[in-house]
């Protein structure tokens, strides 16, 4: 799904404008990071997305197509998004129920139901949770049903918001892993991952980095995560491989420019 | 004092099979610097709620400032709070006031200080987590995620109880934020000998402040010692879902290419420069 922000305005009160005239594009079928200190307004882009809010002023095209209230729930049923809290997205009273909450909604078949279910909850490693209360989960758990819950509606669209911060190594990297190959399928998924993992942000075809309600900084990881100044200024920090080249560039030591190239090699094809 | 568990079992559904088992554990008032790691569900959260009361033990006994933690002693609840503060998992969970403020001056009241004093402590706290004064009349909802984790943080800082529990303080905070809070928690055990014990799947975290640490694996304890040994034994890293911190990594590709020799694993970002600035004055 393609995204357009058009000079986009957002403010919760008037005083403190969130979001500033800001214009973007997110090309159908790429992975996208945006990362952006605490309050800088990635969840507001994010719930503007999916119509939860509106902008005060400037326009959002969705597939080249304004989002309005008229098309706002034919849009939506493009799009999932796995929010920041995963309390905030539970429904059910089972993980089963909670899946198939949103499945009912989108008026999937009952047999197709049940093997998304199955399919998407073993995805993600909670297959034996199923009758259990999502309430009754631990932090990690309650991240693996959302994503699952919001998986299974396969949308065009899937938006992370900071959705595997609480999962062990090996689950983030599952996950992961997971996430790319949604975007390689041929008909290839749009996502957008909100994150302050900038290890995370490395999986992505684009960054862009959010401050002062604008994108300051807009590019490939490799181009975007070593800008320490800009991060910097931004509230963020650059990866502790890439600021230990900084450090490296500034003495001479043997076989210098082999061993730079290296840690960069190591950091950019993790 | 301190905390300490003899032979503790807990369960949240007596039907179901044991969440924590045989759990025997001490962990001293002063200068520990303990890192709780684990995978997903492995009973992390649960170990630390019974660290101050939140969870009651079905067998075995906690010991909290010497004060054995009994069902059904509201008397003990106080003391134990007191000696043990606990951020939660899910910040959302521990705020309800009206405004951020009076949420972080609701911890230190309730250990009944004089208004006055309340109120210049919990301002304290939240310019030690980098809060914008102008949130603080704000309803705690109507916050960012991150703002809303720095809250809850200041709301136990506020207390000023004698050990700081953090499970997953980390998630939600911004890279700055994150290595502020991380230095802030050094900086407050060097002055005062607190203990700090924090749960993370953050293995940069790990490699950089921890001093001991605690892996769970299906409600048991399968490690509890130091993060050199603990990283470098890579079948134990395997076996618990844990991993390498990003510099290890770094650190082994170099290795593996014959750019670099080490004898122990560099961990952190400054070890590998030595590593690899070391080699140059060798030559
Ligand atoms: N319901 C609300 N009412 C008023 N202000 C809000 C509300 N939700 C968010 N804000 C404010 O809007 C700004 C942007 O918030 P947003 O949640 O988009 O930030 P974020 O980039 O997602 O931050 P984080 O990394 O902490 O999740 C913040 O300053 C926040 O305090
Ligand atoms: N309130 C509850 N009622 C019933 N079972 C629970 C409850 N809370 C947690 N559990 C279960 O107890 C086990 C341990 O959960 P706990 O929250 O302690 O894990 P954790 O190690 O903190 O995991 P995470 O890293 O995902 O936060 C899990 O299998 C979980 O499903
Ligand atoms: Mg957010
Ligand atoms: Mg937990």
């Amino acid at each position: 799904m393609k995204i357009e922000f058009r000079n986009v305005t957002f403010y919760y009160k008037k005083s403190e404008v969130v979001l500033d005239n800001l214009s973007f594009t997110i090309e159908d079928g790429t992975m996208t990071a945006i990362i952006g200190h605490n309050g800088s307004g990635k969840s507001t882009i994010a719930k503007l997305i999916i119509g939860l809010l509106e902008p005060v002023s400037g326009e959002i095209y969705l597939n080249d197509e304004l989002l309005t209230i008229d098309n706002l729930d034919e849009m939506r049923a493009k799009m999932g998004i796995i929010f920041q809290n995963p309390d905030n997205q539970f429904v059910g009273s089972t993980v089963k129920d909670d899946i198939a909450f949103g499945l009912e909604n989108r008026l999937i078949e009952r047999e197709e139901m049940i093997r998304r279910i199955e399919k998407y909850s073993r995805l993600v490693n909670m297959e034996e949770y199923l009758e259990k209360n999502p309430e009754n989960l631990s932090g990690g758990q309650k991240q693996r049903v959302a994503i699952a819950g919001v998986l299974a509606m396969e949308s065009d669209l899937i938006i992370f918001d900071e959705s595997t911060s609480m999962l062990d190594p090996k689950g983030t990297k599952e996950i992961n892993k997971t996430i790319k190959s949604l975007k390689n399928m041929n008909n290839g998924k749009t996502i957008i991952s909100i994150t302050h993992e900038l290890e995370e942000a490395l999986y992505a075809d684009r960054i862009l980095v959010l401050n002062g309600g604008k994108i300051v900084l807009d590019g490939s990881p490799s181009d975007v995560l070593p800008k320490k100044d800009i991060l910097e200024a931004s509230g963020l920090k650059v990866i502790d491989g890439l600021s230990l080249i900084e450090d490296l560039k500034k003495i001479d030591f043997e076989s210098k420019d082999v061993i730079l190239e290296a840690i960069w090699e190591s950091i950019f094809t993790m | 004092m301190g905390i300490n568990f003899y032979d503790v079992d807990f369960t949240y559904d007596v039907k179901a099979s044991k969440t924590l088992k045989n759990i025997n554990l001490k962990i001293n008032k002063e200068n520990e610097f303990i890192t709780i790691l684990g995978h997903t569900g492995s009973g992390k959260s649960t170990l630390v709620q019974l660290m101050n009361a939140l969870n009651l033990p079905n067998k075995g006994v906690v010991e909290v400032a010497g004060i054995k933690i009994l069902p059904n002693n509201k008397e003990m609840l106080k003391p134990v709070r007191r000696h043990v503060g606990l951020v939660f998992q899910f910040p959302e969970y521990q705020l309800f006031e009206e405004t951020v403020l009076k949420d972080v001056m609701f911890g230190p009241k309730n250990f009944d200080k004089n208004n006055a004093d309340v109120e210049l402590s919990a301002k304290q706290a939240l310019k030690m987590v980098s809060l914008d004064e102008s949130l603080y009349e704000r309803s705690p909802f109507n916050l960012s995620g991150g703002q809303m984790r720095r809250v809850a943080i200041a709301g136990i800082l506020a207390s000023n109880p004698d050990i700081l529990v953090l499970d997953e303080p980390t998630v939600g905070l911004d890279p700055k934020g994150k290595t502020d809070l991380m230095e802030m928690l050094v900086e407050i055990q060097k002055e005062t000998n607190k203990s700090v014990i924090i749960i993370t799947h953050d293995m940069n975290v790990v490699a950089k402040y921890s001093k001991r640490c605690i892996v769970l694996d299906d409600g048991k304890i399968v490690y509890d010692g130091g993060k050199r040994e603990m990283f470098e034994n890579s079948e134990l890293l395997k076996n618990h879902n844990l991993d390498l911190p990003d510099i290890s990594k770094v650190a082994n590709s170099l290795k593996n290419k014959g750019l670099i020799t080490f004898e122990a694993l560099p961990l952190t970002k400054d070890e590998l420069f030595n590593v690899i600035t070391r080699g140059d004055e060798n030559e």
